[in-house]
């Protein structure tokens, strides 16, 4: 059992997120590597073998999760087969990718709420594992895919945010960690074949320092990763020698083939909080201000654009989901509802003004 | 519902998107008239358009569409003459004068009791019993009175042997040829009886000797065949007797042909010399397409064991009857080209009988024969409507200029009832956008006259846009005709020029000709140039091509406007415009 240690309320707690102030926790040493220990299923017929897991490091940062060893197989990843059973009917996913605690969730939960109020398209929240606090989803479980129905044809597939970690080749090497293998995938390979569209989510909260021009490098590295991987993922057919390690892979096929098919929207979190960036245009802030990304989407997305948005306010005793999200609802129609999709021959939006 | 935020650009791109319809569509639209411009009559030299607006069209597809319009409600049989005039002077007429019809027969017939030998009491009663439908009792009284009298005989014999004397009255004679007439009505007139062939074929021979005594409406030496008028019995003038016209040689002819069709003829001793008498006929230098069918169909006949002998006698009696001169009788006329058509029926007249030449031979006769009948018309009111309606079948039937027949046709339409009334009307309407049609084709309005003229067949209301597809077949024949005759180029030209025209109306077997003397691949490039579907095609995939382009150069410019605004500040506007609640101040 994974137990974790509320700073703000000095209390020892099960969940990721404090239930009493709904701020972040951190893990209790020791207690990781007690839970990643193999437990019987008697629902699954053949689990497969958990390889002993690394010794707990100390937790980098900023990313706050708990180091691990070794990819949960996808027979381990809850939700995922119901997720695609989902697929198995004919739906298409909207993966949203950041790393832990940057707003996923809210921001697809915010949609399903902003649907509701300014389109009339009701649709209820489905059910996570666990609820943390009242009117606050809270961080997706470890090991564990969220995924929230759209229309009768679309779903966002929200993995939780140790997925992504795992595949942050500078976590990998801080704490000395093999190369990724396919199976750090699991939760996103079925998702990415029958794919409608990628939301990237970035969190402008988590910076270093506004005035140094790098101060979200960190997560513009892991994005730029996780684009050629997604490109990869989607269009590789050719087997992967064995010599040849999965990023060396990525990164030598990547760029000869096709370009990402569907759009990517990418979108600053807790705008709520970035009063000073909001008011330039979210393509100018990319520019000057996220190169690299910028950079990764113009050599990997034929179709992109940037925007901020919030869902939840701060309040004094912990962030609060808000009636109206902003800056939620026409992004993501602008990803989900392309009136010209049907038009051939679409100029990639890097030729369009997305350049340099 | 709150009312939605909304993408600011939205507007613009509806709007750019249905202006980008608009323009594509007027570009497919002009496109389309500009090609079928290019390929249409219009495009003609003037010459030659000239020459295609004084065409006449032949009557074939409009001529079968027209006879479709007249084939329920207008079915005539054949038309009977009807019983001559009541005799004048002697008791009879005084009888005649008072009562109703039933006292005047019991009258009659009590003087006829009286008088059995009396012909001419007989004949008034005879008469008088026919005008009131007693048939049975009309043939009783008319065949005892000539079985007891040899009147009868003396006329035939006469008649049969020339420059043989008579020892008989004129008022005898008229007695004994009315006596028949009426004996033969009074049989005709009862299906089951078997028709008079004695009686009705005697009758025409007792003309004869009216014929040589030069009476009052006869030119001394007429055939029997010729129209001769016979004075009732007693009566001097062949003029209207009570009422009814005298009685002619047309009449007794035209119930000996009713005769003929309606019944089977039987061998009998003799009959072979009487066939040679019949259809024996002198050899003619310049025989008429009527004489051709007839000496064709006893051909026919006699190999055939002379099957519809008594048809053949009836086409042998009209072609006599035509032969000599174009009878002015309308019923005559009417039952002509009933026996005519009859035996050119295919079934009747194989393709070695009724050879093109033959049936192009028979139809200015039968269009004597039908503009006869709406110029005589000369039947009681009885048999107007009956006429009238075979009036209209056999003019749908005609290739007659129906022009010569308008004034007359008026008095025809009254006699019809208002629907039947209607198709005459059209017949005669159809006729006349026939002649008007290859100018309004082929010539541009004149000048002062409206572009968008009424066409030719607007007067044809319902039955219009058949018949115009029809007529569009029939233009067709004839321009291919006149196209066969010009230089490769200019034929070329042409033969687009009527595909347009003809639409999807059916290809006259002159075009079609005409098309497989290329190849087929000229043939097919032909075939879709003078389309108007295919250029329709073309311009539609045209419109549909520019719109693409457009709404490309939209999408695209709308994709470039978009990347640069901020969704999150207009949602974030919207909501500060409506919302008390706002989440953060900044600015």
């Amino acid at each position: 059992m994974i137990r974790y240690l509320c700073e703000s309320c000095n209390a020892e707690r099960e969940d990721a997120v404090c239930e009493k102030c709904g701020r972040e926790t951190r893990v209790i040493e020791g207690t990781a590597a007690l839970a990643a220990l193999p437990e019987p299923e008697p629902q699954r017929p053949d689990p497969e073998p958990v390889p002993e897991p690394e010794p707990p490091r100390p937790e980098p940062e900023p990313f706050n999760t708990m180091p691990e060893a070794e990819p949960a197989p996808s027979a381990n990843i809850l939700g995922l087969a119901e997720f695609h059973a989902l697929l198995d009917r004919g739906m298409e996913a909207v993966i949203v990718c950041g790393t832990g605690k940057t707003g996923k969730s809210e921001i697809a939960a915010g949609f399903t709420r902003a649907n509701n109020v300014y389109r009339g398209k009701s649709m209820f929240l489905t059910m996570r594992a666990t609820l943390r606090t009242d009117y606050v989803l809270g961080a997706t479980n470890a090991d564990e895919v969220w995924y929230q129905i759209i229309d009768d044809k679309r779903v966002f597939l929200d993995p939780s945010g140790e997925f992504f970690s795992r595949l942050s080749l500078e976590y990998r090497r801080r704490l000395g960690l093999a190369d990724i293998t396919e199976n750090d995938f699991a939760f996103v390979r079925r998702a990415v074949s029958r794919m409608a569209g990628i939301v990237l989510v970035v969190d402008l909260t988590r910076a270093v320092d506004d005035r140094d021009v790098t101060a979200w490098r960190q997560q513009e590295n892991d994005l730029s990763f996780v684009l050629p991987a997604l490109r990869w993922l989607r269009w590789e057919k050719e087997a992967r020698p064995e010599a040849i390690g999965v990023t060396t892979n990525i990164a030598q096929r990547a760029n000869a083939l096709p370009l990402l098919d569907k759009p990517v929207l990418v979108l600053f979190s807790k705008a709520d909080q970035l009063a000073d960036y909001v008011n330039v245009s979210p393509l100018e802030f990319a520019k000057q201000r996220l190169p690299i990304l910028h950079g990764a989407l113009m050599t990997h997305a034929r179709r992109f654009r940037y925007d901020f948005c919030h869902t939840m306010i701060r309040k004094p005793g912990g962030d609060e989901a808000v009636d109206n999200p902003c800056g939620v609802l026409l992004p993501m129609e602008w990803l989900l509802h392309d009136p010209f999709r049907w038009l051939p021959f679409k100029v990639p939006t890097r030729y369009l003004g997305g350049g340099r | 519902m709150t009312k939605a935020p909304r993408v600011p650009d939205l507007r613009w791109v509806r709007g750019a998107v249905a202006i980008a319809f608009a323009i594509a569509a007027l570009t497919g639209f002009l496109f389309y008239r500009y090609e079928v411009r290019a390929r249409s009559v219009a495009s003609l030299s003037d010459a030659a358009r000239e020459e295609l607006a004084s065409l006449t069209i032949p009557a074939r597809a409009t001529g079968k569409l027209e006879q479709s319009w007249v084939g329920e409600g207008f079915t005539t049989g054949y038309l009977m003459a009807p019983v001559g005039p009541m005799p004048c002077g002697g008791e009879t007429e005084a009888i005649l004068r008072e009562g109703d019809a039933e006292s005047r027969i019991e009258q009659l017939a009590a003087l006829h009791d009286a008088r059995p030998e009396d012909l001419l009491v007989a004949l008034a009663l005879g008469t008088q019993l026919i005008e009131t439908g007693r048939y049975p009792e009309a043939e009783r009284v008319t065949t005892e009175s000539l079985e007891r009298t040899s009147d009868d005989e003396q006329v035939i014999a006469a008649a049969r042997s020339a420059g043989s004397t008579l020892d008989l009255g004129d008022t005898s004679v008229s007695t004994v040829i009315h006596l028949h007439h009426a004996l033969g009505v009074a049989r005709l007139s009862q299906s089951a009886t078997e028709p008079p062939w004695k009686s009705l074929k005697n009758v025409i021979g007792s003309v004869k000797t009216l014929s040589r005594r030069r009476l009052m409406g006869t030119t001394r030496g007429q055939p029997a065949w010729s129209r001769l008028l016979i004075a009732a019995p007693g009566c001097t003038s062949t003029a209207e007797t009570n009422g009814k016209p005298a009685l002619s040689s047309y009449d007794l002819f035209d119930n000996l042909i009713v005769a003929y069709m309606r019944g089977k003829y039987r061998g009998y001793p003799g009959i072979e010399r009487d066939r040679e008498r019949e259809f024996g006929r002198a050899p003619k230098n310049y025989p008429s397409a009527l004489h051709q069918l007839l000496l064709a169909q006893v051909e026919r006949a006699r190999a055939n064991e002379w099957k519809d002998e008594a048809q053949l006698w009836a086409l042998s009696n009209v072609e006599q009857v035509i032969d000599w001169r174009l009878p002015d009788d309308a019923r005559l006329a009417v039952n002509s080209v009933q026996v005519i058509d009859w035996w050119m029926a295919p079934e009747r007249c194989p393709a070695d009988v009724c050879t093109p030449e033959l049936v192009a031979g028979m139809q200015p006769i039968r269009d004597q024969l039908i503009e006869q009948v709406f110029r005589r018309r000369n039947v009681g009111p009885d048999q107007r409507v009956e006429l009238a309606r075979a009036a209209v079948r056999l003019l749908a039937t005609s290739t007659l200029d129906r022009k010569r027949i308008t004034e007359h046709a008026a008095a025809i339409k009254q006699w019809l009832p208002p629907k039947e009334a209607g198709v005459l009307q059209d017949l005669l309407n159809a006729d006349a956008a026939r002649a008007a049609l290859p100018r309004w084709a082929f010539l541009p309005p004149a000048e002062g006259e409206d572009a968008d003229t009424e066409p030719p067949y607007a007067q044809l209301g319902a039955r219009g846009e058949r018949w115009r597809q029809a007529a569009a077949t029939d233009l067709a024949a004839g321009a291919a005709q006149w196209a066969a005759t010009r230089p490769p180029h200019e034929q070329r030209h042409a033969l687009i020029a009527i595909r347009q025209l003809l639409g999807a109306a059916d290809a006259p077997p002159e075009l079609t000709a005409l098309e497989s003397r290329l190849s087929w691949t000229d043939r097919l490039r032909l075939r879709l140039s003078a389309s108007r579907l295919f250029w329709a095609i073309i311009s539609s995939l045209l419109a549909a091509l520019l719109w693409l382009v457009l709404v490309w150069i939209i999408a695209h410019e709308r994709e470039r406007r978009l990347l640069r605004v901020s969704l999150y500040n207009v949602e974030y506007d919207y909501l500060a415009a409506g919302e008390p609640q706002r989440p953060r101040e900044r600015r």
